[in-house]
């Protein structure tokens, strides 16, 4: 191969190599993300699980972040045991938007009998109840029950998507300081001014 | 001509904050109140002090206020919105609550209707409330733990009208659309109804809204500097005033802000006219250090309270006439 074939073959590579670049940069670059915003939600019930979520109609798993492109969205929410909410909103790109969604209840969930409550799916024995104290729209409730042999405080969490109550403490006459990190702060606060948990424990 | 630059520089240098007097603590939730005039609690009734006159006037009854740490006045001077920490025993106010069933042990948000001389306690709930001319606004906690909200009720007759749900705010300013909201992790969120909420930003404390609602002044902490800037709220369009404040600035309704900056500079920025004024402090004032001192609280353009770093508090200056007794 004579010399100045070398240099054709040289630069021949090199201009295909340069052409190769510029492509894979190009198609690189149509594929690149346009700049999105971010939604964020906050629901205002303990738990998730179980709720539908669509932005224009198009479902997505419940979180509270989501990356969104540009544009004007409906929001809707629904799950059982709340009454469903709906919100439009334009996102430009780079915004956050807060969705303050707090979802409410259908009804009201009173207890007015423990034959409402439910522990691992167990009923328990009838108490009569004294006095009930509900936190957190009537999600959560401190109950003070009593029988012909003593008093008994009961904790209780409303599950919206089985419309029942869960003991979460108790039936009991005090509880352990380690015991409150299953209920939420207000529930764990109105316990401790209560003298409803054993300090020296 | 070198003599005109000699004077105008003299002027310019001349300091224009030349005294200072020494306030009780009761004075230091001290606001503006009309003209040359603050409205603050005596702890038993409300008074003004006109600081160019000296004079000092009860514009309520004796009702026992006891101890108040934050006053805010509309801006038409008819409605007076007071966070009291405990209202004297066996005085009006006490009374009051304990005719509604509430207890007189605990603090409360009160409205002061100058014209009627009538007050009205605000649930205990409440966490901070506002007036402007015609309403009374009170961002409040759900007792059960829900959520926070904002109730709106008609100045005149303190009747509620609405109350929206919106995400957990510290503090919260009224806006020619809505409302600003300060969250507890120093976010600014825009909203008309407390459902959509726009975030203005990640990293800022506001200072204050303009009258007609259309700006606001916040700090906003960028690179660890905090820069005092202005949001346009129709644009959401930010201008930084000045860079590398220091302290919290203090707001004096209906458009100016008091801060300090790391060179030891003590300014004003007018919200309307968008000017800056430099505090240039007098001889009398030495011993008081910009770059130490409190923001306590701004009374009028030319006037203010600080406090030192021994917990002293001074109303500061000029042509002031202190009163014989605050």
């Amino acid at each position: 191969m004579t010399y100045r074939r070398k240099l054709f073959l040289l630069i021949a590579l090199l201009i295909l190599a340069f052409i190769a670049i510029i492509t894979i940069s190009l198609a690189k670059g149509s594929q690149a993300q346009p700049s999105k915003g971010t939604v964020q939600i906050t629901y205002g019930i303990p738990s998730t699980t179980g709720l539908t979520v669509k932005f224009n109609n198009h479902s997505m798993s419940p979180k509270s972040m989501y990356s969104l492109s540009p544009n004007k969205y409906t929001l809707s929410i629904t799950g059982t045991g709340y009454k469903p909410f709906a919100t439009t909103f334009f996102l430009s790109k780079n915004q956050t938007i807060l969705i303050n969604a707090a979802l409410q209840l259908t009804t009201i969930p009173n207890i007015t009998s423990t034959q409402q409550l439910t522990v691992y799916g167990e009923s328990v024995p009838q108490l009569t109840i004294t006095d009930v104290t509900y936190f957190y729209q009537q999600t959560w409730a401190v109950l003070m029950t009593e029988n012909t042999v003593a008093q008994y405080i009961i904790v209780a969490q409303y599950l919206p998507s089985s419309q029942s109550w869960n003991i979460v403490l108790g039936p009991g006459s005090s509880f352990t300081q380690s015991s409150l990190s299953k209920v939420p702060p207000l529930v764990s606060s109105y316990m401790t001014t209560n003298n409803y948990v054993d300090l020296g424990v | 001509m070198i003599i005109l630059i000699v004077i105008g520089l003299s002027i310019l240098e001349r300091p224009n904050i030349t005294q200072k007097y020494a306030v009780p603590k009761s004075f230091t939730s001290a606001v503006g109140f009309g003209s040359n005039t603050a409205v603050f609690s005596n702890g038993n009734e409300l008074a003004t002090y006109n600081y160019t006159t000296g004079k000092v006037r009860n514009i309520s009854a004796a009702v026992g206020l006891g101890i108040i740490d934050t006053i805010s006045v509309s801006p038409s001077d008819n409605y007076i919105v007071f966070h009291g920490d405990q209202v004297s025993q066996n005085g009006q106010l006490a009374n009051q609550l304990e005719a509604g069933g509430l207890s007189p042990v605990t603090d409360y948000w009160w409205v002061y209707n100058v014209r009627t001389n009538t007050f009205h306690y605000l649930p205990q709930n409440v966490l901070i409330a506002e007036a402007d001319n015609t309403q009374i606004y009170a961002l409040a906690y759900d007792t059960d733990g829900s959520g926070e909200t904002i109730t709106t009720y008609q100045a005149s007759n303190m009747q509620s009208s609405t109350t929206i749900s919106v995400p957990g705010s510290t503090d919260f300013f009224v806006t020619h659309t809505g409302f600003l909201l300060q969250t507890p992790n120093n976010t600014i969120l825009k909203t008309t109804n407390g459902i959509v909420n726009q975030q203005l930003f990640s990293n800022a404390v506001l200072t204050g809204v303009s009258q007609d609602g259309e700006n606001a002044v916040a700090v906003v902490t960028q690179d660890g500097d905090r820069d005092l800037v202005v949001i346009n709220l129709e644009t959401n369009n930010i201008k930084v005033v000045t860079k590398n404040i220091i302290n919290n600035p203090v707001w004096l309704n209906p458009n100016i802000a008091l801060y300090a900056t790391k060179t030891g500079g003590l300014y004003t920025y007018n919200l309307t006219t968008h000017k800056q004024s430099a505090w240039r402090f007098g001889s009398k004032l030495s011993s008081l250090k910009p770059l130490t001192l409190q923001l306590t609280g701004i009374i009028g353009p030319n006037a203010a309270i600080v406090t030192d770093t021994f917990g002293n508090s001074y109303l500061i200056g000029s042509k002031l006439i202190p009163a014989s007794t605050l």
